[in-house]
């Protein structure tokens, strides 16, 4: 059953009055006809790295082959109707963010230094890129409002689910120039001194890291990392536009949102230190003024010396710099309430958590994206210890209840969280006890009771990464869809669209999708495309972080993940769809993108 | 001074030894089971292997092991090393379709064609 004429003329003026815009404008809008759209995504144009290094191991991008939908049938458990692609129609299409650590990366508390110690033991410490990462991300959001329409159906984009590590260090600045850029506003990515920058990409002795003036004293410059003058003060000094999420966009909490870079649980020294005035450049001055705070057998004497040495000293390996209080490390309800500071539109307000969930500490959230589509926000980070995670017993049995009545009442359900399959087995445990961890197994085989939930959307390993769980009679089950990150090559994101075949089968396309800065940086280009493309020429070639691993395989990217229809879809009314349409393309109107 | 900074130095492996997940300090982007996994993928979908399960890797033996299937219900077998540059080897339905290394496999996937 369509629209009636009477529900639309009463959609269109409400919608026309909610966004303020006129009701023939709204009106013409509303009532065009979905069409095809061959948005810049990966089904286009994806990005090689070249075939021969230019300068040692160093390699530029360029422009590949576009990569077309390949049917995954994994979880179908047969072969699908070759002519499905003729009576399908859209459910729902949303962009899946994920890993965007977003990053200051002159703040004290960062751990830069201990790549000189451990080069392998904390790969993302400091990067090459680290000073880029806010400019990546309004490239992304340029890049999600280029694919405001399906290239699948034509359907408008009417959601985006961010899946944690949004901020890469608990910074009240990261956490709020993350939110800024999403929401539209301008960011100048600096923090103490204004237009210098501080930190180890240009102190000598630092050399672990990428000295871009001139690298040839690191040891990124004889991998042929190139000279690029100016590049810190271009990223620190020029503030960065963004256009802003065309959609409302949620979020859950990511390890790098819940602990000292992403692994430990933070203690009063180093809130102290992030605001302080002192940086280690080295290993030395970071292993003697910060790592000892976490040994737990210090003495007396020690700790008397430490605190003289902090109040008045300096060390060889410590540098001076600007202090900033803005850089304050942020407690864990202040992370929600950043999220409720943030305007109405593209909102919602709060991005999935609300007052209730500040005023209580709950940290995971429920939301309805269309009356017949649910998604749940879970919080799996652990904050006694460790970059991997679990699902705690409370959070397990509130899901497990939502699933059930989404089960009774034929609403379709979409999980997110931070950690995946592979990475909810921490149990580390305060040493005051705690509630049970429940593993991937345990969580696996609750959601396989549900059909109602279709997918898991995740992140965490910064690999794309598509997985089947199957129920053992193998046909049904759910797929989990795991993004690549905006900070490591390939600096992707995913564009994800629930699709009914109208034969009893469902379809869930994925598209990986780049950001919009050129593949192929050109040399001096310092704006701010400019600077996202040279992000991504840098992550390409950042040697610790396994770059040609992160893509994922074609499986992995553009593909069609077939399911067996989990409830009789036709009950879900081509009303209904239109109507959900109606507000996302309301939405996108109102935002000055198209669908 | 010095001996301060020996002390603090030798606190650097306690500090880290002291969270019960020091393995999960490890980088997060994958091992050698993902590499495997991926450059068997690469190598399927490049050589047209008509899939209905994508093969799942275990830890084995002497490295990982993968199974899946293909739409003709013919298995899809695949071995893999687990140290670096990984070997692998692919057979489907008993005929082996490739060996090599998953490295090599990820590097040429990554670049522009030659």
């Amino acid at each position: 059953m369509a629209l009636s004429r009477r529900r639309f003329i009463a959609g269109t003026t409400a919608l026309a009055a909610a966004w303020g815009i006129s009701r023939e404008v709204m009106g013409n809008a509303l009532a065009a006809p979905l069409r095809l759209v061959d948005g810049p995504t990966t089904l286009l144009q994806t990005i090689k790295m070249s075939s021969q290094p230019v300068r040692g191991d160093y390699r530029t991008l360029l422009a590949g082959a576009g990569e077309d939908f390949i049917p995954r049938y994994d979880v179908l458990g047969r072969e699908a109707d070759p002519n499905r692609s003729k009576s399908r129609r859209s459910l729902y299409y949303l962009a899946h963010l994920s890993d965007i650590h977003v990053i200051d990366a002159q703040t004290p508390a960062r751990m830069d230094a201990i790549q000189s110690i451990a080069p392998k033991l904390l790969t993302d410490a400091c990067r090459p890129q680290d000073t880029l990462t806010v400019h990546v991300l309004s490239s992304m959001v340029d890049s999600v409002i280029a694919s405001t329409t399906s290239s699948v159906t034509g359907a408008p984009l009417a959601a985006a689910l961010s899946t944690g590590d949004s901020a890469d260090n608990l910074s009240q600045l990261e956490t709020r120039w993350y939110i800024d850029i999403l929401d539209g506003k301008e960011v100048t990515a600096n923090s103490g001194a204004t237009g210098v920058y501080e930190g180890p990409q240009v102190w000598a002795e630092s050399t672990y890291a990428y000295h871009p003036a001139d690298p040839s004293n690191d040891v990124y410059g004889p991998r042929g990392f190139p000279t690029v003058p100016g590049m810190l003060e271009a990223a620190i000094s020029n503030p960065v536009q963004s256009q802003g999420m065309p959609v409302p966009w949620y979020a859950v909490y990511g390890n790098h949102d819940s602990t000292f870079m992403g692994t430990f649980r933070p203690d009063p020294e180093l809130y102290a230190w992030a605001v302080g005035d002192r940086k280690a450049a080295t290993g030395d001055g970071l292993a003697v003024n910060w790592l000892q705070g976490f040994a737990s057998d210090l003495s007396p004497a020690q700790m008397a010396i430490d605190a003289m040495r902090q109040q008045f000293g300096f060390l060889p390996g410590i540098k001076a710099v600007t202090p900033d209080p803005a850089r304050k490390l942020l407690e864990r309800t202040e992370f929600m309430q950043a999220h409720l500071d943030s305007p109405a539109v593209p909102g919602p307000v709060g991005h999935g958590w609300t007052q209730a969930n500040v005023d209580t500490g709950q940290t995971w959230w429920t939301a309805e994206l269309t009356p017949y589509l649910r998604v749940f926000g879970l919080d799996t980070c652990n904050l006694a210890a460790g970059a991997d995670g679990a699902v705690p017993q409370d959070q397990f049995d509130w899901l497990q209840g939502q699933l059930e009545q989404c089960q009774s009442a034929g609403i379709l359900a979409i999980v997110c969280s931070h950690h995946n399959s592979l990475t909810i087995e921490n149990d580390a445990k305060p040493v005051w006890g705690g509630q049970p961890l429940m593993h991937a197994e345990e969580f696996i085989a609750m959601l396989l009771q549900y059909p109602v939930c279709i997918a898991w959307l995740n992140g965490h390993t910064h690999i794309n990464t598509l997985t089947a769980h199957i129920k053992e009679s193998g046909s049904g089950g759910f797929w989990e869809i795991t993004t690549a990150s905006c900070v490591d090559f390939p600096q992707q994101q995913q564009l994800v669209e629930v699709v009914d075949n109208r034969d009893g089968t469902m379809s869930i396309f994925v598209t990986a999708l780049d950001h919009a800065a050129p593949p192929t940086w050109t040399p001096g280009d310092l704006s701010q495309v400019g600077l996202a493309s040279l992000s991504r020429e840098l992550a390409a070639n950042a040697f610790l972080n396994n770059p040609t691993l992160l893509t994922g395989s074609p499986l992995d990217r553009n593909v069609e993940l077939l399911m067996p229809a989990p409830i009789d879809l036709s009950a879900i009314t081509d009303a209904d769809v239109e109507a959900q349409q109606m507000k996302a393309k309301a939405q996108l109107l109102a935002h000055g993108s198209t669908a | 001074m010095r001996r301060l900074r020996l002390v603090a130095l030798a606190a650097l492996p306690l500090a880290l030894a002291a969270c019960s997940q020091a393995a999960a300090l490890t980088p997060v982007s994958g091992g050698p089971i993902t590499s495997v996994r991926i450059a068997v993928y690469d190598v399927l979908v490049e050589q047209n292997v008509p899939i209905l399960v994508a093969p799942q890797c275990t830890a084995a033996a002497s490295g990982f092991t993968c199974t899946g299937k293909t739409t003709d219900g013919q298995e899809i077998l695949a071995t893999g090393g687990s140290t670096a540059p990984y070997p692998i080897t692919i057979t489907v339905g008993g005929t082996s379709i490739f060996e090599g290394n998953a490295q090599d496999v990820l590097a040429k996937a990554a670049q522009e064609a030659s």
